[in-house]
């Protein structure tokens, strides 16, 4: 893909600042960030919990609610801007362009419904033509998609009969349905048995091949990055801190918490008896968030500078961009990539 | 529902073959019906307690008046085995001239009895429970869906401080209030009943419905604010569908089910209600009867109102009861599993 045609890009995401107005002050959720996603390609959003994640996909399908407010910045799809639409305008995005699936899908059923008629209505909201036969036929494919045995008794039933990996497939197929250009995937496996895991992110993937989606997949586990996205953007207490290609962020990574945060990837090699690896300190308060870097309070390589001004974003190579004084200095002194 | 019990063979051999569904509903039929017999042994039960209560009352008619119609089946069976005169015969007596006879006893022979007026009683108290409990729900709900959607507004607000206003005002109050204002300032509705004028009936049921619309609109609002912070709600306006539906298909109906759960209970309170305005309004109803009843400590009458009245709500709260599953399909399940196994869940969740 030619990654300096702006032509392809779906979604461009232009200096979104989200916060909440809380009981004790502002929380600025989502700084500034920007990013954008290209037709046909898998965006990793990569943080850990809290770092505003859901907040800044939310925003995407304006989805937020009160004491939510942005502040500013611009959501492009296709060239238009989507953030603040009404009700009504919005819901002629989702479902048909731009579809969601969720964390913890045993609670984004609505109980009092059968899934088949969750499905069908999703169908008839998103095409004013369908009949009500040819709904139930389109939701039955598309649970065959998700490797569901047997879609027409599964239609019947209630969301609590269910089990999480079940849901989820069945998220994935209602998400499916209108054949949406771009699927935001927040964190859909974690919520999920390991032994799930795997294989709902082989449906996605395969998914999305097939039907040339682009997708912006949310996690905090590199591993399911490599796995699956094209390219990554990390976020670190609202900020996007480094962006890149997948194999940018993993052989090359320039943020000192990109790094760190790659390293909590538990492995099954290590002994039981070792503690869970976890990056020390607390994330920021994002309440009160000072001059500086997001991440100078528990950053190893934190200097004066990290603490008194935020880092510009460096460019280090085509597509790959990070907010760090250590780079921002190597990148004025016009040297290489010193490991950190 | 009830006509699903009566399904064709072959209807039942299609039912097994497409699913649990229609089994389902053939077993909450059973349940309906097991519920509608075991009002049974549980009126035999209450009355027994009144009836002992009220039998050993001090001057009690009960235990004083001669219980025997003569010569029917019972009294000849009674002098065969020549049975004594005592509390636990004039108990069977009791019960089997009511069943055989509708005759609930008379505490002085020249009494009119319980049965002479009761269905134009009956009729009267179940219309004002009716419409009471009707107006409840059909002004109760909207107004509380209404300040929901609109929380922390002026609406919201407006709603909030009638609704707390009006749940802490007795239903006597209410009623002298709005006979003042209405029938003697504005002579618009006559204070007292008029059998032939129905709009006698006008203000006792605005009186009774008044307090449960303040506790369902109240109601109502929370639980339709928790469900709207539910994720399946973003998760439906995810999927593009209109918010007409998010809120009025999805939304509206989860929330509703607490109130349907509650209304056992309002249906209840309302009931009490019905006993301070028939009384203030002179409605010639239950209420009324059994409060006359008691000023003349007419004890045969205030049983048998009691037991009227008993069954009157074990009705209604089999009736919501059957709504709450409607609404609810977890419950519907329940309805439909065995006991048995309910117990050993329950003990085991
Ligand atoms: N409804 C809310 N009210 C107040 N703060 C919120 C709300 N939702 C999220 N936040 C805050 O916004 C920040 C980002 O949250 P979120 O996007 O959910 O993180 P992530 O998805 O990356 O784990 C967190 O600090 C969180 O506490
Ligand atoms: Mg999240």
């Amino acid at each position: 893909m030619d990654k300096d045609s702006m032509s392809d890009i779906l979604l461009d995401v232009r200096e979104l600042d989200v916060s909440f107005d809380t009981h004790t002050g502002k929380l600025h959720a989502v700084n500034k960030i920007s990013y954008a996603v290209r037709e046909g390609e898998v965006m990793g959003l990569v943080g850990e919990s809290g770092s505003g994640k859901t907040v800044s996909s939310y925003s995407i399908l304006g989805l937020l609610k009160p004491p939510a407010v942005i502040n500013g910045g611009r959501v492009l799809y296709k060239g238009r801007d989507i953030l603040g639409l009404s009700n009504k305008e919005a819901a002629a995005i989702r479902g048909r362009e731009i579809s969601m699936i969720f964390q913890n899908p045993m609670s984004c059923f609505d109980p009092v419904f059968t899934i088949g008629s969750q499905m069908t209505e999703t169908v008839l909201a998103n095409d004013k033509t369908a009949s009500k036969a040819e709904a139930a036929a389109r939701s039955i494919d598309m649970l065959r998609e998700v490797s569901i045995r047997n879609p027409g008794q599964l239609m019947r039933r209630y969301s609590y009969e269910l089990s999480g990996g079940m849901l989820q497939r069945v998220m994935i197929a209602m998400a499916l349905l209108c054949k949406p250009k771009l699927l935001i995937a927040d964190e859909p496996t974690t919520a999920l048995d390991v032994t799930i895991q795997a294989a709902i992110i082989q449906i996605l993937k395969k998914l999305q091949k097939q039907h040339n989606m682009a997708m912006l997949y949310i996690t905090h586990n590199f591993g399911i990055v490599a796995e699956i996205c094209d390219r990554v953007s990390v976020m670190c207490g609202g900020y996007i801190v480094e962006q890149g290609s997948t194999d940018d962020i993993f052989y090359s990574s320039a943020h000192p918490y990109t790094q760190l945060l790659m390293k909590m990837v538990p492995r099954m090699d290590t002994p039981l008896s070792e503690p869970l690896p976890y990056i020390e300190g607390l994330p920021s308060d994002p309440t009160a968030l000072g001059e500086g870097c997001v991440f100078c309070t528990r950053c190893p390589y934190s200097r004066d500078i990290c603490r008194e001004k935020k880092p510009p974003e460096v460019s280090l190579a085509p597509g790959h961009t990070a907010s760090c004084w250590l780079r921002a200095d190597n990148a004025s002194a016009e040297s290489g990539r010193p490991s950190v | 529902m009830s006509a699903r019990v009566g399904m064709s063979s072959d209807a039942e051999k299609r039912a097994g073959k497409k699913g649990n569904r229609t089994g389902v509903r053939l077993k909450v039929a059973r349940y309906i019906i097991k519920r509608t017999l075991l009002f049974i042994p549980a009126i035999l039960v209450i009355l027994f307690i009144l009836y002992t209560l009220i039998y050993f009352l001090p001057g009690s008619r009960m235990a004083m008046m001669p219980i025997s119609r003569g010569g029917d089946a019972l009294d000849s069976l009674f002098t065969s085995i020549s049975a004594p005169d005592n509390f636990f015969t004039k108990f069977v007596r009791y019960i089997y001239n009511i069943i055989a006879h509708r005759d609930f006893g008379r505490s002085t022979p020249s009494s009119a009895g319980l049965m002479s007026d009761i269905a134009y009683r009956i009729k009267n108290t179940l219309l004002l429970l009716l419409t009471g409990v009707g107006a409840t729900i059909v002004v109760g709900v909207p107004l509380g869906i209404y300040a929901a959607l609109r929380k922390g507004r002026a609406a919201d607000r407006v709603v909030s401080v009638i609704t707390v206003f009006l749940s802490a005002l007795p239903p006597y109050t209410v009623a002298i209030v709005l006979a003042i204002v209405i029938c003697v300032r504005l002579s618009l509705l006559p204070v007292t009943h008029v059998a032939s004028d129905p709009k006698a009936y006008i203000l006792p049921t605005v009186t009774i419905a008044l307090g449960g619309i303040a506790s369902v609109a109240r109601m109502a609002r929370s639980s339709m604010l928790e469900v709207l912070e539910q994720p399946y709600i973003t998760a439906l306006r995810s999927k593009g569908l209109p918010e007409r539906s998010v809120i009025l298909k999805h939304a509206l109906k989860n929330a509703m089910i607490p109130v349907i759960s509650a209304l056992g209970g309002l249906i209840a309170q309302l009931l009490c209600g019905t006993f301070v305005v028939e009384n203030f309004f002179m409605v010639p109803g239950l209420g009324s009867f059994m409060l006359n009843s008691l000023s003349v400590r007419d004890h045969f009458e205030i049983l048998g109102c009691a037991v009227i009245l008993i069954i009157i709500l074990m009705c209604m709260n089999l009736v919501s009861d059957i709504l709450y599953g409607f609404v609810n399909p977890k419950i519907r399940l329940r309805y439909a599993e065995k006991p048995a196994r309910r117990k050993r869940k329950e003990a085991a969740g």
